[in-house]
């Protein structure tokens, strides 16, 4: 793969055929980066992709953002992106599914759904360029409050794009990998999922690794719709915090998964289930301790497997 | 009722709402419960409650306390769509037109309202759309409309829109998708449309899970199909209400053409008219008669058209003064042409039907409608020329007329200030406009692709504008019919039932890629919840059934040595299959040429038949008319290069000229006798005879230039018609001869004479003599020396195979020999049916145009919309932004930086390709400054085209081609330079209504191109395409609706 990294204010190309997207200006006939990134083309078009730089939404991205304050008739939300997201009171799914208008006594009930400093999941509705106000909505009931795990924030560069993005890794951990950085660890609410422990994981072979990967698809998929027939039957109180309770073997779980993520994060390599679970793997293979696992030496050594398959 | 498809298992129960009062009417409920939600209802609930439910389900009580009064009293069937809206539950109300649906619908609005809900009201036309905002405005007044033209209070609690807005809300996510609890379609048997079908169903599918539906249409045979489909997709119980009766009864006149008078073929109470509808027939076919035979004593050529055209001129005003001197008015006229209609209209230009009053306020009223335009546009010519017409009585309605224009004449036509309105179809649907008398001038329509006559559905439909509620007892309907008319198509338009709703379910780039923004959106699932898979699914027992009685069918048709036959077909195929591939080597010019001298007597495929003739000469294909056969034959030397060339040649290139002696006559023998008919004269001397004959003809042709070919052609057709044995010149393919026999035969070329033509006759007559019935054929191998190793190997091969034949020769000869035959080909027949059920059964089966979808799939990743793991790409997401236009074609167009180089102007001008231009045959010629931009994009489409073609999505690119056209560039070139709209309108022979569309389709999509530049992150690019949207938007063609 040819790759071109520019820098701040290098010239990326003089033809003057190209049209220039974003990152780019114009100057004296050359097309310039503004950023320092990476050049993507496609076609005629050559944008440059910041390194490291603020999350840049897109519609259908999933994202997890902190509640930073409740207004009107919306909250605002911190999703690590240049502008402040909304997430509006009409945008949620009202207890049993209710369909209506908001009316003023919901807008004074609205720190029954979500309170400052509350962390929640929800999708990228729409983005209005003109004013670069960004919606958020919840569509389904796989959105919405996270509680009882753990948050772990890495540059959005670094997320790469699946098909989904609510994942249930085979050693039992719930993950929600943001588009924006920001990334949820806990624990599915069923149990009925196949759970392996990680030192039963095989993945020498690429046919292995498919297999999990499809475990981890299947275990998602499962996890999803039991939460949606769930509400939909029993028209449970989304927005009611529930405690759950988590063993210790869970939580060293959870801290592993995280612990993982911030290995890759630390060398600046994708973040995405195979490249969590290799890592994961490395740790058991090496005896090392959730808690070591972010020592420097450590990470270079969890790390090496993942380097070599993106080589 | 229960289906017996497993997947859709549904219970339904029908039952007709008895009449108990004589001034209601007849209708029917019937209601669709999908099994899951009965079980989940199980769950909830004990057997006894169940049992309540049930029956509460089947007969909805009316409510005591309805949310909304009504001031007239309800028909049967709006009291039981308002129970069933009580219940809480969707509905389809299927009903003629102007019966009173819209109370339906304004009940649910009114409980909507009350429960603090949204309602959305869609309807499938924008002008539709202002005409209900306007209508329900009147009524809730928190009412708001969205339209591609304009918004209104959105923020109100019951948004009146179209169609394609919802659908684009719902791919958005829209909030009022969250607080919608009914969702009302208007006019849902639309979903039938070819083009836009599609837009509905992907709505319904897309229709948050709590929302209920309210589906307004008009009398559709399969509504609970579609309830059933309803209810499966939205797991709700679905129920329909329908009804045949309309308000006003109607009376069904038959006109004959240039007849006289009315004749009653069908009364209110359904009793048809037989004698009259017979005498009508007979006049028809007598007036036919006379009119030919006068035809013949003047000596007239009036060409049938005109004729008839003359006498429907006339027709139409003798109904019209009929009608008004029995105070049937007011009248729509429907025609099918939008120039009949205004041709129409010229032909009253001495009649008024308005009293000086009423022509004072139409006056009035069309002047204060104009004030709202510009200066200019107040001076277009259709504005002016319509004014004296209005104001006499007369309208006119087509889409072909300015949006105000029509808007006015709606207006006048329900102020009673119209009495003749000359329509085309578009006025039948939307808002209660009836007239007492309804006129069909003639029942021919062009649908798009075809002329075709008009179906009961449509007959329907149109005829639902006659009668007045509560003004008319009846209203009346009157066909004019002509000669061509067939009586039996007449009785089913009568008796005729309406046209069932199915689906036209089709895949769109920007339907999948919205959908692929989405995290987990399963394609394949959105396809199975289509009304189209559901169809199909349904039809599976159907196909089963239909497959098992094949099978047994051909089980029992017993042939004797079926075994035999088999073989023995089987062979004499394959002996033709190779013999085929044997002529097509020894065909090959290598072989042949040599041997085709001038009189070799060959056989050859002619026509449709097999035939014997005489070789004259052969040339090359591409030099047939510089080659002739005269300048061939004097210079030798020069024949004998090119035949040196044409040796390397394709059998499909060469052409062998040939004589055929008595090409009638072989026709009808048995082409055995043909032989005989040939013959070989070595003997006579060519050159002599030759120059001889040449003398002949210059004699014979008396002052003709002596042009020898000319005159051999032209006396070769007349022979033809004079006298079937003379023979004829013609010429075939190389690769159509099938044998070259030993014969040759000394040809005179002026065999025309008489003199030899009688020489060419005895010379057959002496073959024929000579050799019977056995021709000697040249052996391949020995003689035509093909040394072809394949042609060898077949050679062998059809000699086993003959052998193997020979084996089978006793069953020919069997005396049943043909009838088992007959038997046999028939069984082959049927199985070949049957394989062709099954194989519609695997394609029912399966997820329906999975091929296709993963065609387009294909597309998309080559094209870069998604990358190998099916995840949207940039490019996708620009084509999301594109729904007015060909979402892949833009996209390519803007990323590849073709629009960089253009001006505002010229930017617009391109995109004005991509709307659909007005109907017209007018030459382009384009500015010059539009000609390069055209080719640019000519090239894309080639590109696009030829990828669409490699993935099998389109069969051949100039049909792909076709969809865009440049009609349209010069007019918005010059729109947007800022000339009037009647200087467009003179540069153009489209009607101007057309023009108007099209420039509001294209404003649209400039704005849609805008938001995808800045997705890009260009702001020129950007800029240039909002500027060019400013530029369009003024003057009358964004002038806002009356309505509004």
């Amino acid at each position: 793969m040819n790759v071109q990294v520019v820098n701040l204010g290098e010239v990326i190309t003089n033809e003057n055929e190209s049209i220039r997207g974003h990152g780019t200006f114009q100057k004296d006939g050359n097309l310039v980066s503004s950023v320092a990134g990476i050049v993507h083309r496609v076609n005629k078009l050559v944008s440059v992709k910041p390194l490291r730089s603020r999350y840049h939404p897109e519609v259908g991205d999933v994202v997890v953002g902190r509640i930073t304050e409740v207004l009107r008739n919306n909250w605002k939300v911190d999703i690590g992106a240049r502008h402040d997201a909304f997430l509006g009171l009409s945008a949620i799914i009202l207890p049993g599914g209710v369909q209506r208008r908001r009316t003023s006594t919901d807008e004074m009930n609205m720190r029954n759904f979500y309170k400052e400093d509350e962390l929640i999941s929800a999708e990228i509705q729409k983005i209005n360029y003109e004013t670069f106000k960004i919606s958020l909505h919840t569509r389904s009931f796989k959105y919405g409050k996270l509680s009882d795990g753990q948050f772990v924030t890495v540059p959005p560069m670094l997320i790469k794009r699946s098909k989904s993005h609510y994942l249930v890794l085979p050693n039992g951990v719930l993950l929600i990998l943001g588009c924006n950085g920001f990334i949820w660890l806990s624990i599915p609410e069923e149990s009925e999922l196949k759970i392996k422990k990680i030192s039963n994981w095989f993945i020498s072979t690429t046919t292995e690794l498919q297999e999990l990967e499809d475990e981890i698809n299947e275990n998602s998929n499962k996890s999803i719709k039991d939460k949606n027939m769930d509400l939909e039957t029993n028209n449970f109180d989304f927005y009611k915090k529930k405690e759950k309770m988590i063993t210790k073997e869970q939580r060293l779980e959870i801290c592993r998964v995280r612990n993982a993520i911030l290995a890759l994060s630390n060398s600046f390599l994708p973040i995405y289930p195979t490249s969590i679970m290799l890592v994961c793997k490395k740790s058991i293979e090496e005896n090392i301790n959730p808690k070591e696992m972010i020592k420097q030496k450590n990470m270079i050594i969890l790390t090496s497997e993942v380097k070599e398959l993106i080589k | 009722m229960i289906n017996p498809n497993k997947n859709t298992e549904k219970n339904v129960s029908s039952k007709e709402i008895e009449t108990t009062q004589e001034n209601k009417t007849k209708c029917t409920h019937e209601v669709a419960i999908p099994e899951k939600w009965l079980q989940t209802l199980k769950t909830k609930k004990n057997e006894e409650e169940i049992e309540k439910e049930l029956i509460s389900l089947n007969n909805p009580p009316f409510p005591e306390n309805p949310i909304k009064e009504y001031k007239f009293e309800l028909d049967n069937f709006q009291r039981v769509s308002i129970s069933c809206l009580e219940r809480g539950e969707s509905v389809i109300v299927s009903a003629h037109t102007s019966s009173g649906k819209t109370a339906v619908a304004e009940y649910a609005i009114a409980q909507a309202l009350n429960s603090k809900s949204r309602v959305v009201y869609t309807s499938p036309i924008k002008a539709l759309s202002n005409q209900k905002y306007r209508e329900l405005k009147d009524v809730f007044g928190d009412v708001g409309l969205i339209t591609g033209d304009v918004s209104i209070d959105t923020n109100s609690s019951c948004l009146v829109m179209t169609t394609e807005i919802l659908r684009n809300m719902l791919y958005r996510g829209s909030e009022i998708v969250r607080e919608v609890q009914y969702i009302i379609f208007d006019e849902i048997h639309y979903m039938k449309d070819a083009s836009r079908g599609v837009v509905w169903e992907e709505a319904i599918i897309l229709s948050p899970k709590n929302a209920k539906f309210v589906f307004l249409s008009a009398t559709i045979p399969n509504a609970l199909e579609f309830a059933e489909w309803v209810a499966q997709t939205h797991n709700q119980p679905c129920h329909v209400v329908s009804t045949e009766t309309r308000p006003v009864p109607l009376r069904y006149f038959l006109f004959p053409s240039s007849g006289d008078g009315l004749y009653l073929t069908l009364d209110e109470n359904n009793k048809f008219y037989d004698n009259n509808f017979q005498k009508c027939m007979d006049l028809l076919h007598n007036n036919d008669e006379e009119q030919t035979m006068i035809d013949k004593k003047t000596g007239f050529t009036m060409s049938k058209r005109r004729k008839i055209m003359i006498k429907s001129k006339n027709d139409i005003k003798n109904i019209i003064t009929i009608l008004m001197r029995k105070n049937f008015g007011p009248v729509i006229v429907f025609s099918f042409a939008r120039k009949e209609c205004e041709a129409k209209s010229i032909l009253f230009q001495n009649d008024n039907f308005n009293t000086e009053e009423q022509s004072n306020l139409v006056e009035l009223i069309f002047k204060n409608a104009i004030e709202l335009l510009d200066e200019k546009d107040q001076k277009l010519p259709q504005i002016q020329l319509i004014l004296p017409i209005l104001k006499r009585g007369i309208g006119i309605h087509h889409s072909g007329l300015l949006p105000i224009i029509k808007e006015v004449i709606e207006i006048l036509f329900q102020e009673g200030l119209i009495k003749v309105l000359f329509a085309t179809e578009t006025f039948s649907m939307g808002l209660n406009m009836p007239a007492k008398t309804v006129v069909f001038n003639g029942i021919r329509k062009f649908d798009g692709t075809c002329m075709r006559s008009v179906d009961s559905g449509e007959f329907i439909q149109m005829s639902g504008r006659a009668g007045r509620r509560g003004l008319d007892k009846s209203g009346n309907v009157i066909l004019m019919v002509d000669n061509h008319t067939e009586p039996k198509y007449l009785r089913t338009l009568f008796n005729g039932k309406a046209k069932r709703l199915n689906s036209s379910f089709k895949l769109g780039y920007n339907m999948l890629l919205k959908l692929l923004r989405f995290e987990d959106v399963d394609l394949d699932h959105i396809m199975s919840r289509s009304f189209w898979q559901f169809q199909n699914e349904k039809k599976l027992p159907l196909l089963n059934e239909q497959c098992e009685e094949l099978e047994k069918k051909i089980a029992d048709m017993q042939i004797p040595n079926e075994d035999q036959f088999k073989n023995y077909l089987e062979t004499k195929k394959q002996i033709n299959l190779i013999k085929n591939k044997m002529k097509y080597i020894q065909n090959k010019p290598l072989y042949v040429l040599p041997f085709l001298t001038e009189g070799r007597l060959i056989k050859f495929k002619y026509r449709d038949s097999v035939e014997w003739g005489f070789v004259i000469n052969f040339f090359e294909k591409r030099n047939r008319f510089s080659n002739n056969f005269n300048k061939n034959k004097k210079d030798q030397s020069g024949k004998e290069g090119n035949e040196n060339d044409l040796l390397s040649k394709n059998a499909n290139q060469i052409f062998v000229e040939i004589l055929i002696p008595q090409k009638n006559k072989i026709n009808a023998n048995d082409p055995n006798n043909k032989k005989k008919d040939g013959n070989g004269n070595g003997n006579g001397n060519g050159k002599e005879n030759e120059e001889e004959n040449e003398n002949d003809e210059k004699k014979e042709n008396g002052n003709e230039d002596g042009n020898k070919n000319k005159s051999v052609k032209r006396g070769g057709y007349n022979k033809e018609r004079r006298d079937v044995s003379i023979p004829t010149k013609d010429r075939i393919l190389c690769s159509n001869i099938l044998e070259i026999s030993t014969i040759i035969m000394k040809i005179n070329l002026n065999y025309r004479t008489k003199k030899n033509e009688r020489r060419f006759k005895d010379a057959i007559e002496k073959i024929k003599q000579k050799y019977q019935e056995d021709i000697p054929i040249l052996d391949s191998i020995e003689d035509l020396k093909i040394n072809d190793q394949n042609f060898i190997k077949y050679y062998k091969q059809v000699q086993i195979l003959n052998k193997i034949l020979k084996k089978h020769e006793e069953l020919t000869k069997t005396e049943q020999f043909g009838s088992q035959l007959e038997l046999f080909q028939e069984k082959q027949k049927l199985n070949d049916q049957l394989k062709e059920i099954q194989e519609s059964i695997r394609e029912s089966e399966n997820i329906v145009m999975k091929d296709q979808l993963s065609n387009m799939k294909k597309v998309m990743k080559r094209l870069g919309y998604v990358n190998e793991n099916g995840l949207i790409q940039t490019k996708g997401r620009i084509a999301c932004e594109i729904s007015t236009g060909d979402e892949l074609l833009l996209t390519e167009l803007i990323f590849s930086g073709i629009f960089k180089e253009l001006d505002t102007h010229q930017i617009a001008a391109i995109a004005s390709c991509f709307v659909e231009p007005p109907r017209s045959h007018e030459e382009i010629n384009l500015i010059e400054k539009l000609q390069k931009p055209y080719e640019k994009i000519s090239e894309m489409i080639e590109f696009l085209g030829q990828v669409f073609l490699e993935c099998r999505l389109i069969e051949n690119i100039q049909k792909y081609k076709e969809k865009f056209s440049p009609s349209l560039m010069n007019i918005v070139h010059a729109w947007t330079n800022g000339a009037s709209f009647l200087d467009i309108s003179q540069m153009t022979e489209s009607f101007e209504g057309d023009c108007v569309r099209s420039f509001r389709r294209l404003e649209e999509l400039l704005k849609q191109l805008s938001v995808a530049a800045k997705n890009i992150g260009n702001s020129e690019l950007e800029r240039k395409f909002s500027e060019a949207t400013t530029l369009m938007k003024r003057d009358i063609v964004f002038a806002s609706s009356l309505y509004l």
